[in-house]
């Protein structure tokens, strides 16, 4: 049995020379973590599915914009920030009504417990980058410089904005009551 | 999910109450159908690269070729079209020359002063003279009835001939001038060569009967004799 493992790095280097199959590695390999994010920020399996998707087939379109020997992990979620951002601007044109889309959804909120249905609809207050930095900080084992790089910021401004978008969170959830002034 | 603390700031760990249900929330594992239609997707992607690869690759080529193509034959085709014009130039130009130098011939042997001064003009055109324009011009400056042509004569034979030759023949031109300004145009030739043989020539002729009045004491003057 052949234990030779190799790396994100490695692997997305091969994607860029041509072997594109390769990329069937690195989907086995983040397909949870990636839908996982999605799904904090969508709540909605069937979506979170199609994003984790759009990710990957974006990998192989823009393999050639990974910079050699940089991290995989920052990339690729810049990626998924991306395809969120996209997706977000097509729902939004879609059905007009952006608040409608910032809602907690009906179909995943029926299974939840009120706690999380009361989380949601203070998290969802709080702008898209505001949400994104929030769950790469907490769930996906991200550094802020590494965070800045999916986001496209300095690791000054994501410390700030990670502070701001705290701040703004604890603010949603007192009005709603769910922690204590 | 576990977390990692390392990396985080402490911001997060001091509001774990805050995420608490955000912790808790069960994240559903993506279903077999969301992979394996991914997993079509990327089959087909696969099986269109290679091919748009060398598809792109071969228009690469294709359109390298065909600039080359384009060039060498543009090249080949302006080497041939230079080559016929320069050698069309060369012969037009030697007919040229061949013309002007029967015009030279011809025209000194006109009566007219003007056409035997118009030779001596278009001998200037001339790339090189042969020996019989030479021998026209000679005898044109040794027997020619008018001054100026006798001058002008001297001026061509001054521009194209060595020095040696030119000691000859203006020598021996001078035993034919009669015309005070001839004389001195061919002394002053001669003075101007300054070898020798010409300073012979010169003090020679002045010292001699066939010299004028007027040039022997010009001459005579200006060498401080």
């Amino acid at each position: 049995m052949n234990d030779f493992q190799p790396s994100d790095e490695y692997l997305i280097n091969c994607i860029r020379n041509g072997d594109i199959e390769k990329t069937a590695i690195l989907f086995e390999r983040h397909q949870k973590n990636i839908f996982a994010y999605f799904f904090r920020l969508t709540r909605n399996r069937v979506e979170s599915e199609d994003l984790t998707q759009n990710v990957f087939v974006r990998l192989i379109r823009f393999r050639n914009s990974y910079k050699p020997y940089h991290p995989f992990l920052p990339w690729i979620f810049r990626i998924a920030h991306h395809v969120f951002i996209d997706h977000c601007n097509y729902k939004t044109k879609e059905i007009k009504r952006l608040n409608e889309y910032n809602r907690v959804t009906e179909c995943e909120s029926e299974n939840d417990d009120e706690k999380l249905i009361v989380f949601y609809k203070a998290f969802e207050k709080l702008p898209i980058e505001y949400r994104e930095l929030l769950i790469l900080n907490r769930y996906h084992e991200l550094t802020y410089k590494q965070i800045g790089e999916s986001l496209g910021m300095n690791e000054k401004a994501v410390k700030q904005k990670a502070f701001r978008a705290l701040e703004k969170l604890k603010g949603e959830c007192k009005k709603l009551g769910a922690i204590d002034e | 999910m576990k977390k990692s603390k390392e990396n985080r700031g402490n911001w997060i760990t001091e509001d774990d109450l805050l995420f608490k249900p955000l912790d808790e929330m069960e994240i559903p594992e993506p279903s077999i159908s969301s992979q394996e239609s991914f997993m079509r997707k990327l089959s087909h992607l696969s099986a269109n690269e290679p091919i748009n690869s060398r598809k792109w690759q071969i228009r690469i080529y294709l359109k390298a070729a065909v600039f080359a193509a384009v060039f060498v034959t543009g090249w080949f085709l302006s080497s041939i079209s230079n080559r016929n014009d320069r050698v069309l130039l060369q012969n037009v130009q030697k007919q040229l020359d061949s013309n002007n130098r029967l015009l030279v011939l011809t025209l000194l042997q006109q009566p007219s002063a003007s056409d035997r001064l118009q030779a001596t003009n278009v001998s200037f055109s001339l790339p090189n003279i042969d020996n019989q324009v030479i021998n026209a011009l000679v005898k044109a400056l040794e027997n020619d009835t008018d001054p100026n042509v006798k001058i002008k004569c001297a001026e061509v034979l001054a521009a194209y001939l060595k020095p040696d030759s030119l000691n000859k023949i203006f020598g021996s031109a001078l035993e034919y001038q009669s015309e005070p300004l001839v004389q001195l145009v061919l002394i002053n030739y001669l003075r101007s060569i300054g070898n020798a043989e010409s300073k012979r020539i010169v003090n020679n002729f002045i010292n001699s009967e066939k010299a004028d009045e007027f040039v022997r004491s010009e001459m005579k003057h200006s060498l401080n004799l």
